[in-house]
């Protein structure tokens, strides 16, 4: 069984800043990371080659930068690295990210099961997933929990607004993972030093027969600002007697108590 | 000129929304909406004035997502000059299936900013609703995603309507074999006027009580971050009413984060909050960053201490 883990190199939310007076995203201290339940959607893989026979493959796209996470993804227990180059996919619409990630599950060949992320901890559009399966002519299952693989059958649990709903289906199957699928082990130091011997592709748009101007872009991106929320900021400490009742005073006179 | 819109939900309460939003946002609109197996959805639809209805009748054990071949025939027969589609978990995979079948652009979970002739331009949060991005579609169709409740829900009436057009739903591939309700699910978060989050900062599920009296005392419920309701130790809380990124998005007048440090993925989901008030222990918390009013020290002092002035208040 070939097993596709498709991941993005993100910024890390949590190191980004915004200046409140111009509103421009500060992202030059934020360090780069495989997005959160892109994790999960590799060690899921990893189970999976646990239990059953399987190779997997740890694939990506984007600028030249993203190239470094091969390691980390191999490290976690992937087989090979496919890595697609290209400086135009950052910030991309994901209709043209799933448009390079097909191609390049097509050039990998015989796959059986494409796990993603619910969505990217960046942009959380959560379509890569469901516009894969479109491009590929595969079902998808999308906001999985729970997996079992029966045989050519997958059993998936998915999480929705109000329940659960279980369903069954055939692969080859795309499959998008929630955070609470499974929790991502650290890699061991073993792990990561044994992942630079593993084998890396790094392949160009070219290598998968397209160019950036033949994959259509439908939605163009005019900006990205820092959304500020105007909050008052008043912090009380010390007494806490004191604390409480300058803020029940305060919400009194707010009319919200 | 008059415009095309289609709305599409597998809820008539989310249906109704958008018609709503629609009549809203664009004057001269002929509305087309698109009730996924769901008779009841179809006659709200029509009852609140939907111009044109298709009710897609599913095949036993087809999950509502198996809709989008036929729906993308139907819109590319019929045409459209927007695609809504209410951004429920199922809503938002459908959108994206019924984009990339219709080669499209989509904006998830979006706001409207401007629909125009010819143009539609869109806002929606990114990094965890830390910045926002505007969008704007290159193709003939765009679709958008829309978070409910970003329209009022008008009066719900239902209709027998002869503009209600039943389609039978082929089967897709994947197969629902079953169904398991969270419990509680009853909480409906979204409409709260008053949330009580609490986060790790709490020591022991049976402390929820306290919140949980807190909530009260403000017309409110409580809630979670998503640790507290999924990880293991913790668990307190049914599934999925954590609020946060891929949890729940909430806007009540008041809102309580209690012992929760305040990641971006916890305040996506409480942006919008009116007053927010943090409690937390630690000073440098980013909780404090986005708190109207903030409290600093231990929970089990201030919440009882709370919950003592605020009944005092009243």
């Amino acid at each position: 069984m070939r097993i596709v883990a498709c991941y993005k190199y993100v910024l890390d939310e949590q190191d980004l800043r915004v200046n409140p007076e111009t509103k421009s995203l500060a992202t030059d201290r934020a360090a780069w990371k495989i997005s959160d339940y892109d994790r999960n959607a590799i060690e899921e893989a990893i189970r999976k080659k646990e239990a059953h026979e399987a190779m997997v493959f740890a694939l990506t796209a984007g600028p030249a930068a993203a190239k470094a996470s091969l390691k980390d993804a191999l490290a976690r227990g992937s087989d090979e690295g496919y890595f697609i180059q290209e400086d135009g996919l950052s910030g991309a619409d994901p209709a043209v990210t799933a448009q390079v990630l097909a191609r390049a599950i097509q050039k990998i060949g015989d796959c059986d099961l494409v796990l993603c992320g619910e969505g990217a901890s960046d942009d959380y559009a959560q379509q890569v997933g469901p516009r894969l399966a479109v491009l590929l002519g595969w079902p998808v299952v999308t906001y999985v929990n729970k997996t079992e693989l029966e045989g050519q059958k997958l059993v998936a649990e998915r999480k929705l607004d109000n329940g659960t709903e279980i369903v069954e289906v055939e692969l080859p199957v795309v499959v998008t993972v929630t955070g609470d699928i499974n929790q991502p082990r650290i890699p061991s130091l073993k792990q990561i030093m044994g992942a630079g011997k593993k084998p890396m592709h790094t392949l160009a748009l070219a290598d998968l027969g397209t160019t950036l101007d033949q994959l259509k872009s439908n939605l163009v991106n005019q900006s990205v600002k820092g959304a500020v929320v105007d909050r008052k900021r008043q912090i009380f400490k010390g007494d806490p007697v004191e604390a409480v009742s300058q803020v029940v005073a305060a919400l009194v006179k707010e009319g919200t108590i | 000129m008059q415009k095309k819109v289609w709305v599409i939900s597998e809820q008539g309460e989310l249906l109704a929304e958008m018609i709503n939003g629609v009549k809203l946002i664009c004057t001269d609109a002929a509305i087309t909406a698109a009730a996924l197996g769901c008779e009841h959805a179809a006659k709200i639809a029509a009852g609140v004035g939907a111009g044109k209805i298709y009710y897609f009748k599913l095949s036993e054990g087809s999950p509502v997502e198996a809709a989008y071949i036929q729906l993308a025939q139907l819109i590319k027969n019929e045409g459209a000059d927007l695609v809504l589609v209410a951004a429920t978990k199922r809503g938002k995979t459908l959108a994206a299936l019924l984009a990339a079948e219709l080669e499209s652009g989509l904006a998830s979970e979006a706001k409207i900013e401007e629909f125009t002739d010819g143009s539609v331009k869109t806002s929606r949060f990114v990094y965890g609703g830390l910045a926002i991005s505007i969008d704007t579609f290159a193709s003939a169709i765009p679709v958008v995603s829309v978070p409910p409740r970003t329209w009022e829900r008008p009066v719900l009436v239902e209709a027998d309507s002869p503009a209600i057009t039943e389609i039978i739903c082929d089967p897709g591939h994947v197969k629902v074999i079953g169904q398991k309700s969270h419990e509680c699910s009853t909480v409906n978060l979204e409409e709260a006027e008053a949330i009580v989050t609490i986060g790790r900062g709490v020591k022991n599920k049976e402390d929820v009580a306290m919140f949980e009296e807190l909530a009260g005392l403000i017309g409110g419920v409580t809630a979670c971050t998503r640790p507290v309701a999924e990880e293991d130790g913790y668990r307190w809380f049914p599934e999925g009413s954590y609020i946060g990124i891929s949890g729940r998005t909430v806007k009540p007048k008041l809102y309580f984060s209690v012992g929760s440090s305040g990641q971006i993925q916890h305040l996506a989901g409480c942006r919008d909050a009116k007053i927010l008030v943090g409690i937390n222990k630690n000073e440098d918390a980013p909780i404090f960053e986005s708190s109207d009013y903030g409290i600093v020290g231990d929970l089990y002092q201030i919440v009882p201490e709370l919950i003592k002035q605020i009944k005092a208040a009243k």
